[in-house]
């Protein structure tokens, strides 16, 4: 099971809750103190910045020492490079144990960064080793994403591990015929409909309480893909594509309609549903979705040109968030336009500032004027904007 | 929250029976807030309006007429602004909160409609005949006001980015730019002068307490300006690289303190990343240009990023330490 200090964790989890309540003013800075020192944390966890450094220095490391050893071996050929491969990546793994178990590192960067390395040299040794079919690959990929996410609880490779078994599943299952093929999408949406509703299930319960964040990832990455295996734009151009049905332009799939009625559907389902079970990362999910509905209807159908549809959809959004803020300006059914105390997900980052420089980072004036003028010149200031 | 944990707390005397209510009434009584979904949505409608808006007037110039557009233009900028002062909490040198969610993104249309106001009617007119700085300058004279003056970060932001493409083409002489010479020396110079004067911006905006809370976004953007531009100099000066590696270590010192100063993991792996690719492009230029040119080089170079990478997690492991103990 999972390699941190178990005792370590729980207590993790009480600081973590008791911040949370402190923060909101449910129990006094002095009650909240007396707790962190009650249930103390040995791990080595770094500031967010810090650990992104020793992310990429560990990354470093660990590929120039594989240079450094392939160097020395280059005489060997493609098969035993493979196998150094392989055996590096046992090396990264037993360097990532001993980081976790003697050195306490948790989520520190160094572990994280071992950890991506020792799944990326084995898997790319194996692949240098046999030729493997694409199935074989996404089953080596999901045994070894499903090992490290049991045992180091990594977010990511969670998603990778429920991704590349979605994989096996499509994978296996066309070879099976052509109503096999036919049914893809249905079969894919049963099971990852099913693994939602199993995790979300699951979510709470005492023994798994060390992978609450890997299960939110999948449960968002399950979301996603139930609207991607029903939508018409992917249903009709995998198919298209790996059925080699030479559809021509303006043709449809046959029962297309029922992958356009999932494609409008889905994403008005989450946010009901979002909104009904005050469900944030469903309502969220949701309304990103609007956004695939707009492009897969736009890619058949250019019904208004593209600058009268954000025009109109632009007025539509400030008139739509204007009423709905003015509506809950009191709350509502449980409903705010304020900002709760609650932090979630990404709203302690001042995000806003970031975005509206980026949008608008690049000069004006260059673009108005003459470009032939300019020449090189223009480059002098937005050269230094483009730096940011 | 998790109740039942706090019962286990409350059990074990570590918080009192009033905390315990406390905690239990806020997890009954949640509100569920729309806040940022609201603001995203209106900041997707601005972005989507104004974008579409302005497709729609560039592809119909022939049958509205250049004035037709330009007034309209003015007129939302006119009226964004007229708004934003009317509603405006009044001012002072200290951070001043937005009186309502709107403020924001209204400030920010005009800001937006105001440069491209700027832009079209020097494009179409010619305003401002040859004098190009006039036409940034006068954006960035009136986003750094507006900045200050409705106190908003990302208008302050924007203002920066106008003052370094209004120093780009200053520091150029017209004649050189109508020869399509381009001079890097000079847009380096240029670069470090105006990394310079952002951070010191910052450092007064901090010292006077005069909207301290725009320092960071001076700091960040004189930091990365600086950086940026000592690297790109310590490539392009092929004899005199040496020195501006000296440079380099010079600004990374500054930042060395300004981090520990601030208490900044941040601006701490700002420094690391930028001062280790220069020290990286000196060392690997030394190897082959004066030690080795064969496989030997390679060695050498492999063993260095090894032991180099090695030693800086040393350092950021030692300054988290350290940073975390002020």
């Amino acid at each position: 099971m999972i390699a941190y200090n178990t005792k370590w964790l729980d207590n993790l989890i009480v600081q973590n809750e008791a911040n949370s309540a402190s923060k909101k003013g449910c129990i006094s800075k002095e009650e909240n103190a007396t707790i962190q020192q009650q249930y103390p944390v040995g791990f080595y966890m770094p500031n967010p910045f810090v650990r992104i450094g020793l992310f990429i220095l560990t990354v470093i490391i660990a590929f120039f020492s594989f240079g450094l050893i392939s160097m020395l071996f280059i005489s060997w050929g493609n098969e035993n490079l493979g196998f150094l491969s392989i055996f590096f990546g046992v090396i990264t793994y037993i360097m990532l144990e001993i980081m976790v178990r003697s050195k306490n590192h948790y989520k520190s960067g160094v572990d994280d960064a071992l950890m991506w390395m020792a799944a990326a040299f084995i898997i790319t040794g194996l692949n240098f080793i046999g030729n493997f079919k694409s199935v074989n690959n996404a089953i080596i990929v999901f045994i070894i994403a499903f090992y490290f996410t049991v045992r180091f609880a990594n977010t990511i490779i969670a998603a990778v591990a429920f991704l590349s078994l979605l994989a096996i599943v499509f994978l296996s299952y066309i070879k099976l015929g052509p109503v096999a093929k036919a049914t893809t999408p249905f079969l894919l949406m049963l099971i990852t409909g099913m693994l939602y509703f199993y995790l979300k299930k699951k979510l709470g319960m005492k023994q798994l309480k060390y992978y609450p964040d890997c299960f939110i990832i999948i449960i968002i990455a399950a979301l996603v893909c139930f609207f991607l295996e029903g939508n018409y734009y992917v249903v009709r151009e995998t198919s298209n594509k790996m059925f080699n049905l030479n559809l021509k332009e303006g043709e449809s799939i046959p029962y297309g309609w029922i992958f356009w009625f999932l494609t409008f559907f889905i994403p008005i389902l989450y946010i009901f549903q979002g909104l009904k079970a005050k469900d944030k990362i469903v309502l969220r999910i949701g309304a990103l979705l609007i956004a695939g509905i707009v492009f897969t209807f736009r890619f058949y159908y250019h019904v208004v040109s593209t600058e009268i549809a954000m025009s109109i959809g632009g007025i539509i959004l400030i008139i739509l968030a204007y009423s709905l803020t003015k509506y809950l300006a009191l709350p509502k059914n449980g409903f705010t336009a304020q900002l709760s105390s609650d932090k979630h997900f990404m709203d302690s980052f001042n995000i806003e500032a970031i975005v509206i420089a980026e949008t608008y980072a690049a000069p004006p004036v260059a673009l108005t004027q003459d470009n032939t003028l300019f020449g090189g010149g223009s480059g002098g200031g937005g050269g230094a904007s483009g730096n940011y | 929250m998790d109740t039942m944990l706090f019962e286990e707390l409350k059990a074990a005397g570590l918080i009192s029976a009033a905390s315990l209510e406390k905690t239990q009434f806020v997890q009954k009584n949640r509100l569920f807030s729309l806040h940022w979904e609201l603001r995203t949505m209106l900041y997707l409608g601005v972005l989507f309006l104004s974008g579409g808006l302005g497709i729609l007037v560039y592809k119909n110039i022939d049958t509205i007429g250049h004035t037709v557009i330009l007034i309209f233009i003015c007129l939302v900028w006119a009226g964004g602004f007229y708004y934003c002062s009317k509603k405006k909490l009044p001012f002072s040198f200290l951070k001043v909160a937005a009186p309502n969610s709107f403020f924001d993104y209204i400030l920010l249309l005009s800001c937006i409609s105001f440069i491209i106001f700027i832009g079209y009617w020097q494009y179409q007119y010619h305003v401002f005949g040859e004098k190009f700085g006039l036409v940034t300058f006068i954006p960035m004279l009136v986003l750094f006001i507006s900045a200050y003056f409705f106190d908003h970060l990302g208008v302050l932001s924007m203002a920066i980015t106008n003052l370094a493409t209004w120093a780009g083409i200053a520091v150029t002489p017209l004649q050189i730019l109508k020869a399509n010479v381009f001079n890097s020396e000079s847009i380096i110079f240029t670069g470090i002068a105006l990394g310079i004067t952002l951070i010191a911006l910052g450092y007064v905006a901090r010292l006077q307490n005069i909207k301290s809370h725009f320092e960071f976004t001076y700091t960040n953007f004189g930091m990365h300006l600086l950086f940026i531009v000592t690297l790109s100099a310590v490539f392009h000066f092929e004899k005199l690289y040496a020195i501006w590696f000296v440079v380099l270590a010079g600004i990374a010192f500054y930042f060395y303190k300004e981090a520990i100063r601030s208490k900044s993991f941040y601006i701490l792996l700002m420094l690391t990343l930028y001062g280790y690719i220069g020290l990286s492009y000196v060392i690997i230029n030394f190897i082959f240009s004066t030690l080795y040119s064969d496989i030997g080089g390679i060695y050498l170079s492999l063993l260095y990023f090894i032991i180099t990478s090695l030693g800086l997690i040393m350092f950021l492991i030692r300054m988290n330490k350290k940073l975390k103990a002020i």
